[in-house]
């Protein structure tokens, strides 16, 4: 009697359990759907455009790995690359840190706090086009503020646009960036500073702790993963610009801040290839899933010691 | 018998009529059959006046509704190649009459061979459009609207820097001269301007300085020849503006955003600009100015003939219907934009109804008939993309004064293009 009482509620368990599993199942078909049409369909089309001689307009022909041969010999998007992993280099851990040091400020509840927090994060509302456009104007050598500014401080007559001079205007593209980010990057540390325990910290403090050496034994390493998401999205965001450099820069002076995104969308829409700039979304795409899976290993493995 | 046969017979057309007419009221208003609504595309450049052409020709035409769409310049090309792919075409297009090759190679406009050979006024079209239009002995396109280059000086600034301010610079020597003189003045007063990181803006004002002088960057059939001896005399002379300080340093990144704009403001002294420049300057009647040919090294004149060609798309579901409204824009229309300040296609509407508005608007319409358009299926690549092998040339030329190196480079690169895009 008992046992078989036993297998019918183990019964009823399974089915209930084989429920759960089909609800889930289900809830998840539209996110499935959404990545099946949006983001797997497109990207095996660029693919199988990647092999073919594919104009804007008129005849395709199958080529098969002729664009990614010329890719590697191509001294435009070699000099992209490089170019971006430059601009990688430099605003990822200069984001990273204004980001902190603004987190660790006004990680309070205090009402300045607050007031401090909500003027941080402004710029990141404004939309990425209008900020670009913001700060073409703030810096053109006529009629933007920056350069009359320093004009009015006696630093000679701000004539040459900065724009025009090349690690110039690489740095007003990185300070406008940063401008823009930075309170982003800021929110997420700090809802993830918030969120570690208050007796962890005071114990830390009771063993003598606190200022920088609070920081980096305690606080840091409770807000790994939170560094870690941040720093994904960041070097990912920063490998793929386009946008900031389109509109403030235009890739010059003389090309030299020509992004690989910015190439993409040259090749494809003004040199009409877009077989070849499938080719360098392809390249691109798998750089970029490359790095991130290094960063996941190497931030995730750091958790388990 | 017969009769009621044609009693039923009436019947059943009135019948046919009412249901087709009530069943249509549902999307007019009036008891008339609705308007067909036919899409007609136009690019940015054309912003200022296009909406009231087509408002024009529906007050005129309430059978038919045209729709105007303005895409901007820098996208013109990639939105309506996609959208000729995807079926969102179009009915009818104004388009850059430089990019009409390679549309019409593309297929993507409708032949209007036999319509053009009926036109009565076949031989007053404007001769660039024309030439643009054709490929392959066949016209994809007719002229829409005109647009010529020439150099704009300011009297005020001649005079006051001890100039004639009555005439207008002849040679590239005559406008150093007073590009110097203008420059002297002091103060932020400069003798010349340009837009030197914009492909489109140059090919329009400094094209027209080498074709004068003898030189050109692409053959008639399309093959590049940018290390032309005569380009250079051009680039040089660039070079010489901008490295003595004669242009403001706002010229090298500027990708088109002031165009001509820094002349309308009365501090600079020469500006070479289009037709579309002197409605600009209305706003700002204080500038005293003229207009004269853009001159060669020596001497001589260059234009570029441009502005807009007019195309109906492969495939519209109107075509009747955009045959009509293309009717008008060559007829009706032409005196219409005449008063919107517009260069007509026609030399006879220019004659009639552009010229008389004003003594400079000669200048304009004769530099029609000399002017220069070149023929390139490979146009987008070649100059108006930001990285093209012109805009490399007239950067590393005019700013870097490295001026065989830069007509080399751009050979090269235009070479390998054109292989690309035949």
């Amino acid at each position: 009697m008992a046992s078989a009482n036993i297998s019918v509620t183990r019964n009823r368990k399974t089915s209930f359990a084989k429920k759960r599993a089909r609800a889930g199942f289900y809830f998840v078909i539209p996110a499935s759907i959404f990545v099946l049409v949006f983001f797997l369909y497109p990207f095996l089309n660029v693919i199988w455009m990647s092999f073919q001689d594919w104009p804007l307009l008129g005849e395709r022909s199958w080529i098969g790995f002729e664009n990614y041969r010329t890719a590697f010999q191509d001294i435009e998007f070699i000099n992209s690359v490089k170019f971006t992993l430059l601009y990688t280099v430099i605003v990822t851990p200069l984001l990273f840190f204004t980001a902190l040091g603004m987190a660790l400020l006004i990680k309070g509840t205090s009402r300045t706090t607050k007031f401090f927090r909500t003027i941080f994060f402004l710029p990141v509302v404004i939309g990425f086009g209008p900020a670009s456009y913001l700060w073409y104007w703030f810096v053109d050598s006529r009629v933007g503020p920056a350069p009359q500014f320093l004009r009015i401080l006696g630093f000679g007559d701000q004539e040459e646009q900065w724009l025009g001079i090349m690690p110039l205007a690489l740095f007003v593209v990185i300070v406008m960036v940063v401008w823009k980010f930075a309170a982003f990057q800021m929110i997420l540390l700090m809802a993830a500073i918030q969120g570690i325990s208050k007796e962890i910290l005071e114990a830390a403090e009771i063993d003598g702790a606190k200022g920088f050496t609070l920081l980096r034994t305690i606080t840091l390493p409770l807000i790994k993963r939170t560094i870690s998401l941040v720093l994904i999205l960041s070097v990912a965001g920063s490998l793929l610009a386009f946008d900031q450099f389109y509109i403030i820069t235009g890739g010059n002076p003389n090309g030299s801040t020509l992004t690989t995104v910015f190439n993409i969308y040259r090749q494809s829409f003004l040199q009409f290839q877009l077989g070849y700039g499938a080719a360098l979304s392809v390249l691109v795409a798998i750089a970029l899933m490359l790095i991130s899976l290094i960063q996941l290993r190497v931030l995730r493995g750091d958790d388990h010691e | 018998m017969q009769k009621t046969n044609k009693i039923r017979v009436g019947t059943a057309a009135v019948l046919a009529v009412v249901l087709g007419v009530s069943s249509l009221i549902g999307f007019s208003s009036s008891a008339n059959a609705a308007p067909v609504t036919i899409n007609f595309w136009s690019r940015g450049a054309q912003a200022d006046f296009i909406a009231s052409v087509g408002a024009e020709f529906n007050k005129i035409n309430p059978n038919i509704q045209v729709k105007v769409t303005t895409i901007p310049d820098a996208e013109f090309v990639q939105k309506l190649s996609t959208a000729s792919q995807s079926g969102s075409a179009p009915d009818i297009t104004s388009v850059d009459l430089i990019l009409v090759p390679y549309f019409a190679k593309n297929g993507v406009f409708e032949d209007l061979t036999s319509y053009t050979n009926g036109l009565s006024f076949k031989s007053k079209l404007s001769p660039a459009h024309m030439a643009l239009g054709l490929y392959n002995k066949k016209q994809y396109a007719l002229p829409f609207t005109a647009e010529a280059s020439v150099l704009f000086w300011n009297k005020d600034l001649f005079k006051k820097a001890g100039l004639d301010p009555n005439k207008g610079p002849k040679t590239f020597a005559e406008i150093e001269a007073a590009a110097k003189a203008i420059t002297a003045l002091g103060g932020d007063y400069k003798g010349f301007y340009f837009s030197g990181a914009c492909g489109g803006c140059n090919i329009f004002t400094f094209a027209p300085l080498m074709w004068a002088s003898g030189g050109d960057i692409l053959t008639a059939a399309g093959q590049p020849t940018f290390t032309d001896k005569n380009v250079a005399k051009a680039l040089s002379f660039y070079n010489r503006l901008w490295s003595k300080g004669y242009v403001a340093k706002s010229a090298k990144t500027d990708n088109g955003a002031s165009f001509a704009a820094p002349f309308a403001a009365g501090k600079t002294g020469m500006v070479g600009a289009g037709a579309f420049f002197v409605g600009s300057l209305k706003a700002n009647p204080e500038i005293n100015y003229g207009v004269t040919p853009l001159p060669g090294a020596t001497g001589g004149k260059g234009s570029f003939a441009g502005g807009d060609n007019i195309a109906i798309l492969k495939g519209t579901k109107n075509p009747v219907e955009a045959k009509i409204f293309l009717d008008w824009a060559l007829n009706a229309g032409q005196k219409f934009i005449a008063t919107k300040a517009i260069l007509p296609i026609r030399s006879d509407i220019a004659a009639s109804d552009y010229v008389p508005q004003d003594p400079r608007y000669k200048v304009m319409a004769d530099a029609m008939a000399y002017g220069k358009t070149p023929y390139s299926v490979a146009y987008t690549p070649l100059i108006a993309d930001g990285q093209s092998p012109w805009v490399k040339m007239l950067q590393s030329a005019i700013f870097d004064g490295k001026i065989a190196a830069a007509q080399a480079a751009a050979q090269k690169q235009a070479l390998a293009i054109v292989k690309k895009q035949g």
